[in-house]
């Protein structure tokens, strides 16, 4: 039984299940009798089990083509200062063989410096959530150059100062991935450019990140 | 031809870079007018008055104004003024005055000290050849001689990179003889809004002369041009300060301080009162006082010369001298 068969069952067992309970719930509140809308927390159940329903069963991940790869990625500003700052975090990656023979890699990532932030107590404490799409010219060299996009967002903690704590983040940078084993791990290094400076954001970007297929 | 094609980006890049280390020198000789504080007349005595003249400066600095102080002068309360990066003592004028007037009638009285800071007031060579260092050991030379002369009662007031300056000095025990009393922080800078600073390493020789040109009013008591090899001493000094605040910084005993910050400001990142209030610390571990301030001035107590002030701007500069004043005073209420 493939999961495109296990979700559509899954979505006529919910139909079946969500009709008494929206019965029960009009019977409390009589407006909601009338109306032949269903309520947003079910449409949001719907929507989220076509998108389960879709996207293992779209070509992307059409008999098993798709690679996720798990990092740990750590990045600073360029300075040439002693005493960068550094922030650190997981990041998971998706590739698959019909999107550009896996050239182009989403990524997702979380990166921090809590615990930097734990063992020098005038560090802020500052967190980033990115996504990026990353182009590998020679996926299948060792020697792989890279261009790729953060985007995403930053929020640091202004201990009540009232500060202009949250700002957007695109950063392109142009790398190198040493894809080591036949590409089951490597090494991702890249220099980069922060296109949005805020506080705590500054323009020189560097990163490395160690890599695995999973 | 093909070592050329595969090379040309690089050699651009040098190409550019060396052009950089060529326009690297401020243009002065020829460009800057002669009521700059960089031009080069400027302390020529038919142009200009005696503010920001080295004579002036004599004149506003305690120990060389007052040079033989009495007993009862010994134990009234000294403020040290310190001012910003490329600026000069002009920065305090205002406080100076309001001090004036505070002082009139009064035997009690406030001693004010502007001093200049090293490789500032002189000629654009002269601040060019400057470090961080020299910008500091006038301020530290001030304080030894009032400390050597007997005064007792000395406290500070800094603005922007005056805050940074006094750090780095209470980082290295220079204060241990006598601590001061008081610190005042207007607007300090730790973290630059300008972010392009934290390239100034890097790309400053292709970056060349930076040229921030101020009011009519403000032209002969900054430095318009800011020299590359002054931008990249700045962020040296307040990246200094920046990892130790990371680390943890505390002021010797008996030093109260605070710290009053624009909520916008366009040199002086407002991130800055976040560093000195994580990592700043009283003797006693207790937290160092911060006021976010209603502001869109750097250095907003320095009203003089600006294009527009409000009334706001006009509030908060007389409640933060008052504030000043009273602490000053009842210091000397409190050590009769």
């Amino acid at each position: 039984m493939n999961l495109t068969k296990i979700a559509l069952i899954r979505m006529a067992g919910q139909r079946c299940r969500i009709a008494p309970l929206f019965e029960r719930k009009s019977e409390t509140s009589p407006t909601m009798v009338s109306s032949s809308r269903l309520p947003r927390n079910s449409l949001f159940q719907w929507a989220l089990t076509l998108g389960l329903v879709l996207l293992p069963g779209s070509r992307w991940a059409d008999a098993g083509e798709g690679l996720m790869a798990w990092s740990f990625r750590v990045q600073g500003t360029v300075d040439m200062r002693p005493g960068n700052d550094y922030f650190a975090g997981p990041s998971l990656y998706y590739s698959n063989y019909n999107v550009f023979n896996h050239k182009l890699q989403l990524g997702a990532s979380f990166l921090t410096n809590r615990p930097e932030a734990a063992w020098r107590r005038g560090v802020p404490v500052q967190d980033w959530y990115l996504l990026t799409p990353l182009w590998h010219w020679k996926r299948n060299g060792f020697f792989d150059p890279t261009f790729q996009m953060d985007m995403g967002w930053t929020w640091f903690d202004d201990e009540g100062l009232g500060l202009d704590n949250t700002a957007f983040i695109v950063a392109p940078s142009l790398g190198v991935n040493f894809n080591i084993n036949q590409g089951r791990y490597g090494l991702h290094t890249c220099l980069g450019y922060q296109a949005i400076t805020s506080s705590l954001v500054n323009p020189g970007l560097a990163l490395v990140e160690i890599w695995a297929m999973f | 031809m093909r070592f050329a094609r595969k090379w040309s980006p690089v050699l651009l890049a040098m190409g550019l870079v060396g052009m950089g280390c060529q326009i690297n020198q401020p243009e002065c000789d020829s460009n800057c007018i002669d009521h700059w504080l960089d031009g080069p007349n400027y302390f020529d005595s038919s142009q200009d008055a005696l503010r920001g003249t080295p004579a002036f400066n004599a004149r506003v600095r305690l120990s060389t104004r007052d040079s033989q102080p009495d007993s009862s002068q010994l134990r009234l309360p000294v403020i040290i003024c310190v001012h910003g990066f490329a600026a000069t003592t002009y920065e305090w004028s205002e406080f100076a005055d309001t001090v004036a007037a505070y002082n009139a009638g009064r035997s009690d009285s406030i001693l004010v000290s502007r001093v200049l800071l090293g490789g500032h007031g002189g000629d654009i060579g002269e601040f060019q050849a400057s470090t961080w260092r020299d910008w500091q050991a006038t301020v530290l030379k001030e304080y030894d001689t009032l400390v050597a002369r007997g005064y007792q009662n000395i406290s500070f007031a800094a603005s922007s990179t005056g805050g940074p300056l006094l750090l780095e000095a209470f980082a290295a025990g220079a204060f241990q003889k006598q601590a001061p009393r008081h610190v005042y922080f207007i607007d300090p800078i730790i973290v630059a809004t300008d972010k392009f600073l934290t390239l100034a390493p890097i790309l400053g020789p292709m970056i060349g002369n930076v040229e921030m040109e101020g009011t009519a009013e403000e032209q002969p008591y900054w430095y318009n041009n800011r020299p590359t090899e002054q931008l990249t001493e700045l962020y040296t000094l307040i990246n200094r300060c920046k990892n130790r605040l990371e680390d943890g910084q505390k002021l010797p005993a008996g030093v109260s301080l605070k710290v009053y910050k624009s909520k916008k400001d366009e040199s002086a990142d407002p991130v800055s009162a976040l560093y000195l209030k994580k990592g700043l610390r009283q003797s006693g571990g207790r937290p160092i006082a911060v006021e976010m301030v209603e502001s869109k001035l750097h250095v907003f107590t320095r009203l003089a010369g600006r294009e527009k002030v409000s009334a706001r701007d006009r509030q908060n500069q007389s409640r933060v001298f008052a504030e000043m004043i009273h602490d000053l005073s009842a210091s000397l209420a409190e050590n009769p």
